[in-house]
């Protein structure tokens, strides 16, 4: 196996694959999948056919009626798809982890945050997937995809083209409707436009690699419409269906973007409208880009068109000094059972403060009706004591990264370093020098739980000081510091970026005694966080810091986000596929071959657990990481007047479930 | 007087110029850029990795691909046009984003000052014609402790009885409902009644100051020969005061006018970062952080010429109010 090279494997995998996911495509029931045993146009998928409840109870908000009387929107007969998605209990999020009823029409969810350009709990809730793993990060198969803003998919034999099937009279926010024209403006005119687009991401090429060959889009008809590449590549289902995927990665609303789109516009009124904008005409690429703002779903505060055209559950209203506010989408294509129009809650207000601290202080005195992003443990009890009188509840849910991980850079240039940090014997005596039970009582409140089943150490110093003698480092200096392979006394740098989490420097102090107690001398230094990413681009770090989205490997390996690629030399050696960069060891390298062969979605269920094992026993095996604690928690906070707010599973995907969130009478 | 006027605007200009270098100079000195912070926040929220070609897509997007020189010419050009630039952060013009703040940032800044100047200079006085009483002794307790407590301390321990004695939120300026709510005078009631803290905390630090050197000044005049005189001469106490040594004490004052436009402009930037204040401060400090250099550079330009604007009037002030004062040059 160690002689196959990447290649070699993918293909291997691909032809395996192959008909296994065809077998399982026409075995389950899921609605996505649903979709290959119909032929387009022969029948309706089950999915759409349900037919939409008769009830006593209004079927859409006031707000909406009397918008509807007043002439401003069409009923809602007419604003509704034909194919609408029908939302039930474990739809959008399974069942068990939250007790779903259907809600009622009304009020304003209040946020508050303290970026100037990004509001969390706004983004989780506008965050329009166009195809959903309900309860999961991302989905590990196909197999696991159901329909969202999509219908469904068709992979063909080979799984080199994938047919979409989108849902028939979707409209966007101004009520144009939203067909392929979107996609096909999107793909060809924006993301293969080289004025605007320099360089086409990898996720329109083969293999989701930046060296593949460009996909071709093909428009079967208004509703349909079909992506191929040059080999076998999934990743396109996987890409439309994690938790931050988002329906601007496939399209754009056409017939509002074509007024900023050179080849549409009218020359007269877009030359006017560059001027303005003070760019030389050559750069109309980038007017282009500042009009778009359905690139901005992460950056939404800095969001300042409302007649940009959405198909999220609320659109932006209007743009405040402090305040920006968000109203409901009337054309959104969500049905309760009860036929009753989603979203259940009117509007959306983020408030932006100075500091998290002020965001605290409005938890605590009831001003957040949720609150995500600035909710952390070190605060837990304070929000307990302040519960009953900030009209809050506390859910202790999953958090979708592992707040404090440590990565080592095995590629930088100090020899002496490289020397002692890729002997495994070293990793192995840091994670085993570490009480870790006494991490999670004192940093976590308790919560979470020992990373023993991640990396298999346990505490234990006096082991720990075994492995460290056994690889050589058995001399010490006249303070009891041990002697590196360069005969001075070896200093494990533990610089780490500047206000990541509040408990990080409490916990470095920790493990700085811990380390420190086996005979490693530790330096803790808080850098900058700018600088820090800087030094990290120069190869300059030696212990890397940043969110860590372990967690959704707990469900299938992801390439996102790997253990090694903080390593800088490696990294720049997978990205360009060994033109630069230096080659990384044999473990590291199957890591990422083991996340990207996941990543594409060209594997049946058994290969993917068993490429998912075996990616569990390399780090097993090989200890990348330095990791204090396992099952990190997140406070979730939401006001007691909330409906269908999930209880359980990872925080952000139950935040990304706002619009069947209501206000209790 | 006129020429002494136009010799000093004269000078301010060339001063500006190399301010404007300076501040941008200091601002493209960290490492990094905007985008490097924006790409790092980025893959944490999403879990998706930028190629190193969106990446530079992205930066060419905000022009931070072109060398530093032709990004500070670009700069100042359009600057002095009057066009400050756009924001990375906020993504939207500068001057539409100062705009907002600025009346607020002189608002609060105003009140303040009046608070501090109508605190400071009666007691001053009072503790300088009273020295050693009780009551200087617990003046000048009081302006000893202002001086030593930071503000934003201050703001911290205030804002902590008022939320727990008082179950309030004391921070930002308006009430929820309000904070963009058009003008109305609901509105400005409600700014009203958030208006006093910050004014008095921010007030507060300058207020003790005021006392001290009110007190000291006026105190250095009073054993002057010209004071027996006028009261040996029979003036009345009051009116031998107010007539001549508080009009010499004051003068070293009028020479702070010079540091207090720039503080109208920015505020006090911790204490409104503490209290939540939208006033420049805040901005200031955030673009600072993340490197959005257009809007740090534009406030930290507008502030130097508010500087030497200020430094300015007060010497026109005080030659004016001080005959002593040569208008020649040497």
């Amino acid at each position: 196996m160690a002689d196959m090279n990447r290649r070699d494997f993918l293909r291997l995998s691909a032809l395996a694959a192959a008909g296994t996911v065809v077998v399982a495509c026409a075995k389950t029931e899921a609605p996505a999948t649903t979709a290959p045993e119909t032929k387009p146009g022969e029948a309706e998928p089950q999915a759409t056919a349900t037919p939409v409840p008769q009830v006593e109870a209004a079927p859409e908000s006031p707000m909406l009626t009397d918008m509807v009387t007043s002439g401003s929107i069409p009923a809602l007969e007419e604003r509704l798809p034909q194919e609408t998605m029908v939302i039930d209990a474990g739809t959008l999020i399974p069942s068990d982890m939250v007790d779903w009823v259907p809600g009622q029409f009304g009020g304003t969810m209040r946020f508050c945050t303290a970026r100037t350009d990004v509001c969390a709990e706004l983004y989780d809730a506008n965050c329009e997937q166009p195809l959903i793993a309900p309860g999961k990060l991302t989905a590990a198969s196909a197999a696991e995809v159901v329909p969202s803003l999509f219908k469904g998919f068709e992979i063909n034999d080979d799984q080199t083209s994938i047919t979409w099937y989108m849902r028939k009279g979707v409209r966007w926010s101004d009520g144009e409707p939203c067909t392929t024209e979107d996609v096909r403006f999107y793909v060809e005119d924006v993301a293969f436009n080289t004025d605007i687009t320099p360089t086409t991401g990898r996720a329109f090429k083969s293999e989701n690699k930046a060296s593949g060959d460009l996909m071709t889009l093909e428009i079967v008809d208004d509703y349909t419409f079909k992506t191929t590449f040059t080999l076998p590549s999934l990743h396109l289902i996987s890409n439309y269906s994690g938790y931050s995927s988002d329906w601007q990665g496939i399209m754009r609303p056409a017939h509002y973007m074509r007024q900023f789109h050179k080849d549409y516009a009218d020359p007269a009124t877009f030359k006017a409208l560059i001027d303005e904008a003070q760019l030389p005409e050559a750069e109309w690429g980038n007017y282009y880009l500042q009009r778009d703002e359905g690139r901005l779903t992460w950056t939404n505060v800095t969001s300042q068109d409302p007649d940009y055209p959405r198909v999220s559950p609320w659109v932006l209203e209007n743009v405040g000094t402090g305040v920006i506010t968000w109203t409901r989408n009337p054309y959104y294509y969500k049905v309760d059972t009860q036929g009753q129009q989603l979203p259940y809650i009117d509007k959306e207000r983020a408030e932006i403060v100075a500091n998290s601290e002020a965001v605290t202080m409005k938890i605590l005195s009831g001003e957040v009706d949720w609150a995500r992003e600035y909710a952390s443990m070190v605060n837990y009890p304070l929000y307990m004591e302040n519960e009953a009188k900030g009209g809050y509840k506390v859910n202790i849910t999953d958090m979708h990264v592992a707040p404090l991980q440590f990565r080592f850079n095995f590629t930088n240039p100090d020899q002496n370093w490289q020397q002692v940090v890729r002997d495994v014997r070293f990793r192995k005596a840091l994670n085993t020098a570490i009480d870790h039970q006494k991490v999670v009582d004192t940093i976590y409140q308790g919560f979470g739980t020992p990373p023993t089943a991640i990396i298999g150490c346990e505490f234990d110093p006096e082991a720990a000081a075994a492995l460290l003698d056994e690889m050589g480092m058995d001399q010490k200096d006249a303070d009891g510091y041990r002697i590196g392979p360069d005969g001075k006394t070896f200093i494990l740098p533990l610089e780490v970026p500047q206000g990541y989490t509040p408990e990080l420097d409490s916990l470095c102090e920790l493990l700085v005694e811990y380390f420190q107690d086996v005979g490693v001398k530790t330096d803790f230094k808080n850098i900058e966080a700018t600088l820090y990413e800087t030094r990290h681009t120069n190869n300059d770090t030696f212990v890397y810091l940043g969110w860590a989205h372990t967690s959704f490997w707990r469900n299938a390996p992801r390439t996102s986000d790997f253990l090694q690629d903080r390593s800088r030399l490696w990294q720049l050696w997978h990205d360009t596929q060994g033109a630069e960069g230096e080659e990384p060891e044999e473990w590291a390298k199957r890591l990422w071959e083991i996340a990207d062969a996941a990543d594409t979605f060209l594997l049946s269920e058994d290969e993917v657990a068993a490429i998912h094992q075996e990616m569990w026993d390399i780090i097993k095996e090989h200890v990348p990481m330095i990791l204090p604690c396992d099952n990190a928690v997140y406070p979730l906070i939401g006001s007691t007047k909330l409906g269908n707010v999930p209880s359980k599973g990872w925080a952000i995907v139950a935040s990304f479930t706002q619009e069947q969130f209501y206000f209790k009478a | 007087m006129v020429q002494y006027i136009v010799r000093r605007v004269l000078l301010a200009i060339p001063l500006l110029f190399v301010i404007s270098l300076i501040s941008y100079m200091v601002i493209e000195l960290p490492p990094g850029d905007y985008l490097v912070q924006y790409v790092a926040s980025f893959e944490n929220a999403t879990g998706q990795r930028l190629t190193q070609d969106e990446i530079a897509q992205l930066r060419a997007l905000y022009g931070l691909d072109r060398p530093i020189y032709a990004r500070y010419l670009r700069w100042i050009w359009n600057f002095v046009q009057g066009n400050l630039g756009r924001s990375f952060q906020y993504n939207r013009p500068v001057s539409e984003l100062l705009a907002e703040r600025i009346p607020l940032t002189i608002a609060i800044t105003l009140v303040a000052m009046v608070f501090s100047w109508a605190v400071a200079i009666p007691i001053g006085i009072f503790s300088a014609v009273r020295q050693y009483s009780v009551f200087d002794y617990i003046f000048t307790t009081f302006g000893f402790i202002g001086l030593a407590t930071p503000s934003f301390l201050l703001a911290l321990v205030v804002m902590w009885i008022a939320f727990s004695r008082f179950g309030f939120s004391a921070s930002g300026l308006f009430s929820s409902e309000f904070i963009d709510a058009p003008w109305s005078w609901a509105r400005v009631l409600d700014l009203l009644k958030h208006l006093p803290i910050p004014a008095v905390i921010i007030g507060i630090g300058g207020t003790a100051w005021l006392i001290r050197i009110m007190r000291g000044n006026l105190l250095d005049e009073l054993r002057k020969p010209y004071v027996t005189t006028a009261r040996a001469k029979g003036l009345s106490e009051t009116r031998l005061l107010t007539k001549y040594p508080v009009r010499i004490a004051i003068n070293p004052l009028i020479s702070t006018i010079g540091w207090t436009l720039p503080q109208l402009f920015s505020g006090s930037t911790l204490v409104a970062i503490v209290l939540n204040l939208q006033t420049v401060g805040p901005v200031l400090f955030h673009a600072l952080l993340s490197q959005d250099m257009y809007v740090a550079g534009s406030i930290l330009l507008i502030l130097s010429a508010l500087t030497v604007i200020g430094t300015l009037i007060s010497d026109i002030l005080l030659a004016w109010v001080d005959p002593r004062i040569r208008l020649g040059g040497g």
